[in-house]
């Protein structure tokens, strides 16, 4: 009896596992499928200036694909505007000069709704490195 | 007292120092200026340097010629403690008149580094003479030559000063004094003041740099002077009266030094950069015998950088 009773509680708690493990997988395949529908890719995926605070200047490309056709915007963090809009189109290819201080993503949206995001990375060569110390003895 | 080993024992001393500081700086804050801060970058130069020269006849021609060096730059920073050994890169480990040093920043307004240093200001060296005397056999007919050489060493120059560093949006000034140097023989003083614009397009780093530097009669005469007792050596090395190295003593004089350049990052550790130099030497030491180089030094390159 206390074996079977045992089993019962087994049953009921791989049940429970594999219910939780296709729970928790729900939002990942969401994600894969949206991932799947919607792609955007950026080149380069970096800008380097020669020091560290410097406006970069990059020429960049960024390419979406979607699965169906409608109308889509690509936009910049930086800016509320669109960079650029393509109505009932499945794909598109924005090449244009870019230039930022800091990382920056882009965004391919429909309506309000953020379909896929890149992120282009600042980097340089040379830091900034002043001290605010002002009188220092050892 | 052999100033140039103590120098040389102080900057082995701090190479060793700071990196067992590494450990205790972790522990004191997060301010980041008790963190030991290095820069390292090696650049490949080439180039061409035009002046003009004295031949063997005493003449002066124009000469051309091109270099290519490799150059080591580095800088280590900690707790107002630096090392600096000055190179291509115009990152701001160096000013125009700048070499090798190792110091204290003591006082920082927010535009000014302040520094008390001790700086490698001049390099040292010797002029050499080369006296060709011809051999006869017994008969009187010619046996060969012998090659008789002539040093006259100058040793280099280990100064401690004080060095004020402006930085502006785009400007960068400093201003250093030396008025100590470690060598007794040597002594005098030196003063400097350069300033550097830069100019951005893109990501292209466009600058352009003026500086003067004064150097007192102790020192310009110390590399530059000829003494009776070694114009007399000269001459009797050359076996020639009719040479220019006659007695020479040296003025204080100003060097001015003007240089445009531009610096273009390919990639993060990689810097391209270019750069013209024109050095104007200061009559104190053009005017002197021993001085084989002209007025006006050209100097222009390329190179590539990178930084670790």
């Amino acid at each position: 009896m206390n074996q079977k009773f045992l089993k019962t509680d087994n049953f009921s708690y791989l049940v429970g596992l594999c219910l939780s493990l296709f729970l928790g997988l729900l939002p990942w395949q969401s994600q894969a499928q949206q991932e799947a529908l919607y792609t955007l890719t950026l080149s380069p995926e970096k800008c380097v200036a020669l020091r560290q605070g410097q406006t970069c200047y990059v020429d960049i490309s960024l390419n979406w694909k979607a699965q169906e056709k409608a109308n889509y915007c690509l936009f910049a963090a930086s800016q509320e505007t669109p960079l650029q809009c393509w109505q009932e189109a499945a794909e598109g290819e924005l090449n244009m000069e870019f230039s930022s201080s800091e990382n920056t993503w882009f965004y391919l949206k429909r309506q309000q709704a953020v379909l896929a995001q890149v992120e282009l990375k600042m980097a340089w060569v040379y830091k900034s490195k002043r001290s605010s110390v002002t009188w220092r003895v050892f | 007292m052999d100033y140039k080993h103590t120098f040389n024992l102080l900057i082995l001393g701090l190479l060793l120092l700071l990196p067992a500081s590494l450990l205790q700086a972790d522990e004191v804050s997060e301010s980041g200026d008790s963190e030991l801060e290095s820069f390292f970058a090696i650049s490949l130069i080439g180039g061409v340097s035009e002046t003009n020269q004295l031949d063997q006849n005493f003449n002066r021609v124009n000469t051309t010629e091109s270099f290519l060096a490799v150059n080591l730059e580095m800088q280590l920073r900690w707790k107002g403690f630096f090392y600096e050994n000055p190179g291509n890169s115009q990152e701001n480990v160096d000013g125009l008149f700048s070499g090798d040093a190792i110091g204290y920043n003591f006082y920082n307004t927010r535009n000014w580094a302040v520094d008390l240093y001790a700086v490698h200001a001049h390099g040292g060296g010797e002029f050499v003479f080369d006296g060709i005397e011809q051999l006869y056999d017994e008969e009187g007919e010619p046996a060969g030559i012998n090659v008789h050489r002539l040093t006259l060493p100058r040793d280099s120059n280990y100064r401690l000063g004080v060095r004020a560093t402006g930085y502006f949006s785009d400007y960068l000034m400093q201003f250093i004094a030396t008025p100590v140097s470690f060598e007794d023989e040597i002594g005098g003083f030196g003063l400097s003041a350069s300033i550097r614009r830069t100019w951005l397009y893109k990501n292209w780093n466009f600058y352009g740099t003026v500086g003067l530097n004064y150097q007192s009669s102790d020192i310009i005469d110390y590399y530059w002077g000829l003494s009776d007792s070694e114009s007399a050596q000269i001459e009797d090395h050359m076996r020639r009266t009719d040479t220019p190295y006659k007695p020479y003593e040296a003025d204080g004089g100003v060097m001015a030094v003007g240089q445009v350049g531009f610096e273009y990052p390919l990639t993060e550790h990689l810097v391209f950069g270019g750069f013209i130099t024109s050095v104007l030497r200061p009559d104190a030491v053009t005017d002197s015998p021993l001085s084989s180089e002209g007025r006006l030094v050209s100097t222009a390159g390329l190179s590539v950088t990178y930084v670790f």
